[in-house]
């Protein structure tokens, strides 16, 4: 404040100037400590991932679509599906057609990636009924018919992969994420054999196995990374847990509820419907929520 | 009611770091004046920095008292690495400037080097102003404000400093920008004379 009692500018920015040392000292200080109850929204969640970099300032990314395939696909078909960059994203189709849609990113260089860099290859073999897919620096939407797949195999070393479709004739499920981010949320599934293995990134995962009957396997090798993995299992389901840890953090529950390495519910051996929760953690962090 | 000298100080230094330094020099309070700049501020990022790199990565992962636990530990952590690193930095980097400061005849003291030096950090009180909203924004978009506001508090700091330093050893703008840039170029020299004897190898 001036002698004649008005406030100048000067007065004005070093209020802001302490009120900025202030604030951005305690706020942090909060946040570690409230954060464990507020829960981020998932930064692996694709929409999200890519609404967010739209809108960090300066940085406005678009896409444009460079192809669009269509396939007529057997019954019991694989995908085989490879990202080094950029996105996929499944998500339900209807009949026996796989619509493929590819898009290029436009925008920044840094995220575009260098023309020669950036490519994709989208293929499906009749004979093998597989689907194969390989992806660098380009987003892309394939629309599955739900009852016609029977395996998906989806390697992440970067960018992000999201499953979002009800997958109700899936036997199998590889996913391999050595680095980006994996958002898996197929719907319906029934007795399916899972196989997580992660080196980096993170994944972040609701596995609805509302049609589950039978006996199957999760299983999880990590060394290192993130897991939000919840797990949704009909009432009648057994479970039984093993795990193997030497370094990381691992958070094994039950509706709720923590329980050790090596964990077998009652009526396991004799009943019909099991599933064998198993993990490898050599590192990361890992949270495995299951819920009946 | 009147405020404290040393918020008009430190909101003059914005505006008009010459005047300032003329007058921290002259009341012999400038070193102390610049420490606790380079100290609070360096809190400041390093709180910051940790919060959106590492705090919001963890509450990802909800491990009930395990992540209350990283995450504070991470935050001093973060702090303490800051204030050692940005204190070394103003230390070391101001005896370089001032190196070169005498070599392109500045008549100013080593003192003056430092209070000159540490307006670097001044502007990153911008960076705490944003800090609620970075608390609340999804990881990407906090890290990418985080990012931009570093990098024009960092410009804004340089301008700063270099117009304190110009005015602290007497000699031009053009000469204090030089001294200014000649730690970075040292690093730089170093780098790239390890890397191409190979001491050091990229991976």
């Amino acid at each position: 404040m001036s002698k004649s009692g008005k406030i100048t500018l000067s007065d004005f920015l070093g209020v802001l100037v302490v009120l900025g040392i202030a604030i951005g000292i305690l706020v942090p200080i909060l946040a570690s400590s409230i954060m464990r109850t507020y829960k981020q929204e998932a930064f692996t969640d694709f929409d999200r991932l890519m609404q967010g970099i739209a809108h960090i300032p300066f940085m406005k990314i678009t896409k444009k679509l460079v192809k669009e395939y269509t396939f007529n696909v057997n019954k019991e078909f694989h995908a085989v599906i490879e990202v080094t960059g950029g996105a996929i994203k499944i998500t339900e189709g209807h009949g026996n057609i796989v619509k493929i849609r590819v898009y290029a990113y436009e925008g920044m260089p840094w995220f575009k990636g260098v023309d020669s860099e950036r490519k994709y290859n989208v293929y499906y073999c009749e004979r093998t009924n597989t689907l194969s897919i390989n992806v660098n620096r380009y987003s892309v939407v394939i629309e599955i018919p739900s009852n016609y797949i029977s395996s998906i195999s989806l390697s992440i070393n970067g960018g992000a992969a999201k499953i979002d479709t009800p997958l109700t004739n899936l036997k199998y499920l590889e996913v391999s994420v050595s680095g980006g981010a994996v958002d898996l949320k197929p719907a319906s599934l029934g007795k399916v054999n899972v196989s997580i293995s992660i080196t980096g990134g993170a994944l972040d995962g609701n596995l609805e196995f509302s049609r589950y009957v039978g006996e199957s396997d999760v299983k999880i090798d990590m060394s290192g990374g993130a897991i939000d993995l919840d797990i949704q299992l009909p009432s009648n389901v057994k479970v039984k847990v093993n795990g193997e840890f030497t370094s990381g953090i691992v958070s094994v529950k039950i509706n709720g509820e923590h329980v050790g390495r090596s964990y077998i519910e009652d009526g396991y051996e004799q009943a019909s419907s099991k599933i064998y929760i198993s993990y490898d953690v050599h590192g990361g962090i890992i949270d495995v929520g299951i819920r009946k | 009611m009147e405020l404290p000298s040393i918020i008009r100080d430190l909101g003059e230094s914005l505006v008009a770091p010459r005047q300032v330094i003329q007058i921290l020099i002259a009341e012999r309070r400038g070193l102390t004046f610049g420490f606790f700049i380079v100290l609070l501020c360096s809190i400041l990022i390093g709180a910051t920095a940790t919060m959106v790199f590492i705090s919001k990565l963890i509450s990802f992962v909800p491990l009930g008292i395990l992540s209350w636990i990283f995450g504070n530990v991470a935050i001093l952590f973060g702090i303490a690495s800051f204030v050692i690193l940005s204190i070394g930095y103003w230390l070391i980097g101001g005896l370089i400037i001032h190196i070169f400061c005498k070599l392109l005849k500045g008549n100013g003291l080593f003192e003056h080097t430092l209070v000159a030096f540490s307006y670097l950090w001044l502007p990153s009180f911008l960076i705490g102003l944003i800090a609620p909203a970075l608390m609340f924004l999804d990881y990407l978009t906090s890290l990418g404000l985080f990012l931009l506001m570093l990098c024009i508090s960092f410009i804004w700091g340089v301008i700063l400093s270099v117009q304190a330093l110009a005015e602290a050893h007497n000699f031009s703008v053009s000469k204090a920008l030089l001294s200014m840039l000649a730690p970075i170029l040292i690093l730089i020299f170093i780098f790239a004379t390890l890397f191409s004897l190979k001491i050091f190898v990229w991976w």
